[in-house]
């Protein structure tokens, strides 16, 4: 499995990313939305899932979920936020987020949620 | 995961069926189909979740009282189960081409009105960053806090003499923090830590703190700062030395007293008050603070932190008076209320720190207030304002220690000031004060007294009397006398903390026990069952915040920190007692006292639960079954879920049933229906049936093992009647006896693979999920149990939902009941302690029903849990080596 991490707290990019390499789980990373767009976009074999952060300086990450599910529809996209706040809550939902979950997690509840999103993405559309 | 597993091998396994294109269609339709179920599944049981714990934070209950939250958790939970809840409306309508789309307008209104009450503004605190005492008025108490209010107010109105200052406002604090970015940065850790553990509260105390030392204080309140200062260094020359008090605005809490959680600094350099006012501002961040405010229900960005620069009073003695006894004291002045002043020599800063027991004197509330007694307290050092030195703490010569700290005339002086101050204010006062060497008495302070709980005073003859009726002689005694800080029964295993690192190690529930009683302990007591202090008066802070919590405390316990320690201890105040061991009868737990009750934090989760939690739809025969009818999110789960169960298992629908549903038979037909996905049954099956001899689903099997065998009172019934509809015969709602009529009530679905079992079984209007997935790797292999909800009484469901989780924790779950609900787990066994854990819930799935119609009966708890208890240990015993 290939995730992209995207968030711009550079320390829990590397903690995460460590973590995750840990489970055999392939990580590439940005640090902010923008780069992550051009990510998916270039990336192939595409992504099996991304996770990003919602507060981030310059393009935050409800436009960056709308960027990629332009670019690939069926790309499942979990949102990871510190700030709980139900409007985005809901926009996210309503862009097409995976799901919506809140720091701290803990890895295992990550690593369950993305092998869940890992096989969306591998059904037929 | 095994079900994907499951389907993968069903695809390109070892042993494919010939599958023409329309089987082959029809199978990947099912695959999605499945998977949008699984994944609907585990949206209702997160969102269930987090209802469950909602009402739990609302209800506290009896037993270790209520678990706080803050405004993050009140967030974080509007926005996980509105996220959820989403989540479930888009997998229905994935499973039924979009035919639910209607829910989302009923979705939408009630995400609004959810938001719509989640919208808190903090106050803006417009005006001037500093502001001199001569100015300030009560009036003032959201730019310069109450302390400085009250003192301002007394200063101008009141006539009595206080300290030459001036404040830096909340307007200054503001400033601080917008220049620095201090206040979004400080909210966004806020909101990433859990705040009721002590571990993570401290790493947030240390990052925030360290932010705010290295602040830059802005030159505006630089300058203004050194405005206010500059008559100060003129009237008082050389020997100026200052006191920077905190004085936090506490206008949104009622009862708040946020004692000694903040700093107070004694006997400053001019030249370092600015750096100090600082650290006082930094204090607002400590773990005890924090841990206050969020067991009180006080959003961070409501306390601005105020402080107070005064001049140093050179005092010789000084401390605290309540203008009044809080609580009846017979044998005082014949029952009459009078007035109660704790005492030190030198700076009163010991009194509320705790730091030794104060001398007590007890006067009259006549005018001229007359004493009526002295108690002598233990001090043998005293702090004193040096201009050369600073704070200096001088011991007590024999002589001195001879002397109570206040001559009879002082005592009297200090009970009129308090009687004045309580005529003024017309109410009971709080007062703090200082003796200057030229006998005069300064106020430092004045505030409302608490008296919400009792407080009691030196032990009077009569008073041990009154202790020594309550003593049960028949228990052992571990420590007797002392004073009441707080009124009530706890108990728990004694815990010594003796540093302030101690925090750490402290066990919930524990008795914390401690030699002086210094406010930094205040981040305990959320979490201990009672305070036991070898020193320390009841004026002090620590016995604020105890009476506060509600949190019974004996202080002046002498030895207790060696006689308690590490032994199961009851404290009983009415007695002023501690006992060896644990007493739960010894007195009736009064209600939980809610220390958030009126806090902006509590009514903002209160003003969102009507939107979340409560179920109004619960017959699905009903026309008002529908998503216009949905008013909560709690509505919108169920409508899915029902909706979901139908188009997956329901006879009429084309696609699944008829070719995926088969009903299982043991002889004969039963009102089970089991779908499998892969491997599930030995040879095709054909028809409308499927054999039980015929099914190799191991989990499926275990849980029919359990289900049968061990029978209770007479054979349980698993025929068509349902094996929950007996909960309907103790129903109190007249919708539930329509349901029982209806067919889909009486149906009870399974989903299987060879190592994978899901079970929807009706349980009065909930379901209950048993979820399994059994393989020879003991990684991927889990057994879940969930259920909620049923017929009987609220009391009933509780009591039955705890019951169920000792038995299934006795047998290795992890089990978490929120209020009915009950959650339980157990994971990574190997695949014979699974399947055993299996078959007990298939045991306790069909036995729970009578569980319900016997409950009532005193005495029936106990030994049904006894009952299954052996019935289980059987179970898991099956089979074994």
């Amino acid at each position: 499995m290939h995730v992209l991490i995207v968030d711009d707290e550079v320390e829990f990019l590397s903690l995460i990313q460590k973590r995750l390499e840990h489970r055999d789980i392939q990580v590439t990373t940005a640090n902010n939305a923008s780069d992550a767009v051009k990510l998916v976009m270039k990336m192939n074999p595409p992504f099996n899932a991304v996770v990003m952060d919602v507060r981030m300086p310059g393009m935050d990450g409800l436009e960056g979920l709308h960027r990629m599910k332009q670019i690939a529809p069926s790309l499942p996209v979990i949102l990871l936020t510190g700030h709980a706040s139900l409007s985005v809550a809901v926009s996210g939902m309503e862009l097409g987020a995976f799901d919506y979950l809140l720091k701290p997690i803990a890895i295992n509840e990550l690593i369950i949620k993305l092998e869940d999103a890992a096989r969306t993405g591998a059904l037929p559309v | 995961m095994s079900l994907f597993d499951g389907i993968k091998r069903f695809f390109g396994g070892s042993s494919p069926a010939v599958v023409d294109e329309a089987a082959e269609a029809l199978r990947l339709q099912m695959q999605a189909r499945c998977l949008h179920f699984r994944r609907l599944l585990a949206a209702n049981k997160a969102a269930l979740e987090i209802m469950a714990d909602i009402e739990e934070r609302m209800t506290p209950k009896a037993k270790g009282g209520y678990r706080p939250f803050d405004m993050t958790y009140v967030r974080s939970a509007a926005a996980r189960s509105v996220a959820a809840v989403f989540q479930m409306i888009n997998n229905l309508n994935a499973l039924s081409d979009r035919a639910y789309e209607d829910l989302k307008p009923a979705f939408s209104r009630i995400a609004r009105n959810i938001d719509k009450h989640l919208g808190y503004v903090p106050p803006s605190h417009e005006g001037p960053l500093v502001l001199p005492l001569s100015e300030i008025r009560a009036s003032d108490v959201s730019l310069v806090g109450g302390k400085m209010a009250q003192l301002g107010e007394v200063a101008n109105h009141v006539n009595l003499p206080v300290p030459d200052g001036f404040a830096v406002t909340a307007a200054g604090y503001n400033l601080f923090m917008a220049v620095n970015n201090l206040q979004e940065s400080i909210d966004l850790r806020i909101q990433q830590t859990d705040s009721s553990d002590l571990k993570s509260l401290l790493e947030l105390s240390h990052a925030i703190q360290q932010r705010i030392y290295m602040a830059v204080v802005p030159q505006e309140l630089a300058r203004a700062f050194e405005e206010a200062l500059e008559p100060l260094r003129v009237r008082y020359g050389k020997d100026l030395r200052l006191a920077l008090r905190s004085s936090a605005v506490d206008e949104d809490v009622k009862d708040a007293s946020f004692a000694g959680q903040f700093s107070t600094e004694l006997s400053i350099e001019a030249n370092d008050a600015l750096d100090v006012w600082r650290e006082i501002i930094a204090s607002k961040y400590s773990v005890a603070a924090m841990s206050y405010r969020f067991t009180r229900g006080i959003l961070d960005d409501s306390v601005p932190m105020c402080v107070g620069v005064l001049v140093m009073v050179d005092a010789v003695a000084g401390g605290v008076a309540y203008s009044q006894n809080p609580t009846p004291a017979p044998e005082v002045a014949g029952g009459q209320p009078h007035i109660v002043i704790n005492a030190v020599h030198g700076l009163p800063k010991p009194v509320v720190d705790g730091s030794f027991s104060p001398d007590m004197f007890r006067c009259s509330r006549a005018f001229p207030p007359v004493l009526l007694d002295t108690q002598r307290g233990n001090q043998t050092w005293r702090l004193r304002n040096d201009p050369e030195q600073g704070l200096v703490s001088l011991d007590l010569t024999e002589a001195e220690q001879a002397q109570p700290a206040l001559r009879p005339e002082q005592a009297c002086a200090v009970a009129r000031m308090a009687l004045m101050l309580e005529e003024y204010y017309g109410a009971a006062q709080d007062v703090e004060w200082a003796i200057t060497a030229d006998g005069g008495i300064v106020l430092l302070q004045s505030r409302a007294l608490k008296t919400a709980q009792p407080v009691e005073e030196e032990q009077s003859n009569a008073e041990q009397e009154e202790a020594q009726r309550h003593l049960r002689t028949n228990l052992p005694l571990l420590a007797q006398g002392g004073v009441v800080a707080s009124a009530g029964v706890g108990l728990g295993s004694a815990f010594v903390a003796r540093r302030e690192r101690d925090i750490l190690s402290f066990p919930r529930g524990g008795v914390l026990v401690v030699e002086q009683a210094q406010p930094y302990w205040a981040t305990l007591l959320p979490r201990a069952a009672a305070l036991v202090c070898e020193a320390g008066g009841t004026a002090g802070h620590l016995a604020s915040v105890a009476r506060e919590y509600g949190l019974p405390a004996l202080f002046g316990i002498s030895h207790a920190t060696t006689v308690l320690d590490g032994k199961e201890v009851t404290v009983d105040t009415q007695a002023r007692a501690v006992y060896d061991g644990l007493y739960e009868d010894i007195v009736p737990p009064a209600p939980a006292h809610n220390p958030m009750a009126s806090s902006p934090v509590y009514a903002a989760l209160e003003s969102i639960v009507p939107f979340i939690v409560p179920l109004n739809l619960l017959d699905p025969e009903s026309e008002h079954f529908a998503p216009a009818y949905c008013e909560t999110l709690h509505d919108i789960t169920r409508f899915c879920h029902e909706k979901a169960v139908s188009l997956l298992f329901d006879q009429e629908d084309s696609t699944s049933s008829k070719t995926y549903g088969k009903q299982l038979k043991v002889g004969k037909k039963l009102q089970y229906w089991i779908m499998d996905m892969a491997d599930g049954f030995k040879k095709p099956v054909t028809g409308s049936t499927v054999e039980l001899d015929n099914i190799q689903c191991q989990p499926l099997l275990a849980l029919w093992e359990g289900m049968t065998s061990v029978p209770w009172e007479g054979p349980p019934s698993i025929d068509a009647s349902g094996f929950m509809s007996v909960v309907m015969e103790s129903t109190m709602k007249p919708q539930l006896e329509t349901m029982a009529e209806n067919a889909m009530q009486q149906k009870n679905f399974f989903i299987i693979d060879r190592n994978y079992v899901n079970l929807q079984a009706r349980f009065g209007y909930h379901f209950c999920t048993v979820d399994a997935n059994v393989t020879e790797n003991p990684h991927e292999n889990y057994v879940s149990f969930q259920f909620k909800g049923g017929a009987a009484s609220a009391e009933r469901r509780i009591t039955r939902a705890h019951m169920v989780a000792r038995v299934l924790e006795a047998q290795g779950f992890r089990c978490d009941v929120k209020s009915d609900a009950l959650f339980a787990i157990a994971e990574g066994r190997d695949q014979h302690a699974s399947l055993r854990r299996v078959a007990v819930l298939g045991h306790l799935l069909l036995h729970t029903r009578q569980i319900d119609m016997v409950m009532n009966r005193p005495g029936m708890v106990q030994r049904i849990e006894e009952k299954l208890l052996a019935e289980t240990t059987m179970i898991m015993e099956r089979g074994a080596a």
